[in-house]
């Protein structure tokens, strides 16, 4: 045992890689296959730190800069969702959910209360982050890992129940979407469409062409690009209300596109590691006659679903400055939305979804959620920067808070991590407002329940 | 040895399931000893790149698209790429209509 500890100790670069070496040879993969791909996870995760430590020394005590120039007491930063899922990976029991959620999955489908098999392994790090945070306030493992279950089964539910619409609309058959950070959106979304916006007359025809809009954008909405604006214009207030002398224009002009970009590749690098895990899960699944001749949706990642959808992509745009400035003038928001603003469309995804794309009503719907998206991205902030110092992830100087719009968009995890922890830990406080927002969020739901079905026909009739 | 085939795979965001779109096409091309050079650009850029160097196949893996691409250019929707499932099947269809756009 002794041994087990000490390589679970030496770090994610060193023991996801033993790990999932082993998980893929008990999914029945090649020996060879299975070692180079456990190499190349370990080598993402030294690429994925190292980014970020090349870039958040420039960007982290900017942006505290930008704050104390502003007058307001902390803004942490916005380190993106490829550093985010990696310190979430980076607990020694993380490995352990992959065949937990595989596990629940296959029971769930045997007992006919799922449709969908999440065939999208990597994104069960949502599941993980909602264990790793009820672990970072409470120590208790078997705690975190029932909520990590809990998140699981209810995030199913979600992609069972909107697959109507997000086959259709998004042109995806045979599919749904248990993605955890999008789909726990859809019930504010179509509760929303089907209480307020289809009964505003002048909002049902848009003239805007979302498909040519998106054409137009073309390189200019490229992540790196997107890094470069959001770079200048920060450069330039830091400038306008800080110490800093205008280079920092330049030198962020660069870090952040840096970060957007190489974060990117990394992940890209992780998930090509990943490969012989999730078609090993997949292998075993298609092996079993168990669901043969029933009807079962294959679950895959939102993310470039939400990313190559016309109408998300160009409000997801506007989206960038909405969140820049929700963030600057109302109070209580504490980190500065960054590197995943170049993700920004998949949080408009549902509400595209549920409006078929209407571009104002995407808009509108999609900038409610936002609101409360900042919250629960500051809300995370300290627990997940706990949760960096505990995987020994050493922050730069100057960067006192980090999280991640793509945490924040963590709306189902929140709703039942911070009640839980509240009641454990005996803080009351940290109870009440998830409360009240899992309740409306639980009666959105209720209400809208056959709006996922009836845009569907809608579709269908035009 | 077979032709030397250039494949865009087009996804959203050009990274997570992109990687994984990727290595599976080109697992699956090992397989039957076709060589081809698999690339993976962002569906927002595609037109361009499209333009820029003219691949045989682009590889869609989710959604719509884009309207304005060459007509000889084959369009493949892509989603076994994503599922992991059918991937057989995509790839055994895609290279028999390469195969007869050449003969």
């Amino acid at each position: 045992m002794q041994i087990i500890q000490t390589i679970l100790d030496l770090g994610p670069t060193i023991m996801m890689p033993i790990v999932l070496f082993v998980m893929a040879i008990l999914f029945g993969q090649k020996v060879g296959k299975s070692l180079r791909s456990a190499l190349m996870v370990g080598v993402a995760f030294i690429g994925i730190f190292a980014v970020l430590n090349a870039t958040l020394g420039t960007i982290g005590p900017a942006v505290q800069a930008l704050a104390d120039g502003l007058g307001i007491e902390t803004l942490g930063t916005d380190i993106g969702w490829p550093v985010a899922s990696a310190i979430t990976w980076s607990f020694s029991w993380a490995g352990l959910i992959i065949p937990i959620g595989f596990v629940i999955n296959w029971i769930l489908l045997g007992l006919g209360w799922t449709k969908t098999f999440d065939a999208d392994i990597w994104n069960y790090w949502h599941w993980t982050f909602t264990a790793a945070m009820t672990y970072i306030f409470t120590d208790i493992l078997w705690l975190s890992l029932v909520l990590a279950i809990v998140v699981e089964v209810i995030t199913l539910k979600l992609g069972d129940w909107t697959a109507p619409i997000t086959q259709k609309y998004f042109g995806i058959p045979g599919t749904s979407l248990p993605h955890t950070e999008t789909v726990n959106w859809a019930p504010f979304n179509m509760a929303i469409e089907k209480a307020i916006l289809s009964k505003i007359p002048g909002l049902q025809k848009s003239k805007l062409d979302p498909e040519s809009l998106r054409e137009r954008i073309g390189f200019w909405g490229e992540p790196m690009m997107l890094g470069l604006y959001i770079g200048v214009l920060l450069g330039v207030f830091i400038w306008l209300v800080s110490d800093y002398s205008w280079q920092i224009i330049l030198q962020l002009a660069v870090a952040i596109p840096a970060l957007i970009f190489l974060e990117g590749r990394m992940i890209g690098i992780l998930i090509d590691g990943l490969t012989p895990i999730v078609d090993g899960v997949r292998d075993v699944f298609s092996k079993s006659e168990r669901f043969k001749g029933r009807e079962i949706l294959i679950g895959i990642d939102a993310g470039p679903i939400g990313l190559s959808n016309p109408a998300s992509v160009v409000v997801g745009m506007i989206g960038i400055v909405v969140y820049l400035v929700l963030t600057l003038i109302i109070p209580g928001y504490k980190i500065l939305p960054l590197a995943d603003l170049a993700i920004v469309p998949i949080y408009y995804m549902f509400a595209a979804a549920a409006s078929k794309g209407n571009l104002w009503k995407t808009f509108i719907n999609g900038t409610l959620s936002s609101l409360l998206l900042l919250f629960v991205t500051t809300s995370f902030a300290e627990p997940l920067t706990e949760a960096a110092q505990f995987v020994e992830y050493g922050l730069p100087a100057g960067v006192l808070l980090i999280s991640s719009l793509d945490v924040g968009a963590h709306l189902l995890p929140w709703m039942i991590v911070m009640p839980v922890v509240g009641i454990v830990i005996g803080n009351t406080s940290m109870i009440i407002i998830p409360v009240v927002i899992a309740v409306l969020w639980a009666l959105a739901w209720v209400y809208s329940r056959d709006m996922p079905e009836k845009l569907a026909r809608e579709m269908d009739e035009v | 040895m077979a032709d030397k085939y250039l494949i865009y795979v087009a996804c959203g965001s050009a990274a997570a399931s992109a990687a994984l779109a990727r290595r599976r096409l080109i697992d699956e091309l090992d397989k039957r000893k076709i060589k081809a050079v698999v690339e993976v650009h962002r569906i927002l850029e595609l037109p361009g790149q499209v333009a820029n160097r003219k691949p045989d196949v682009v590889v869609v893996t989710a959604g719509q698209a884009p309207a304005a691409l060459p007509e000889d250019v084959l369009i493949v929707q892509g989603i076994p790429l994503m599922t992991g499932f059918g991937i057989d099947g995509l790839v055994d269809d895609m290279l028999k209509t390469l195969e007869e756009r050449e003969s």
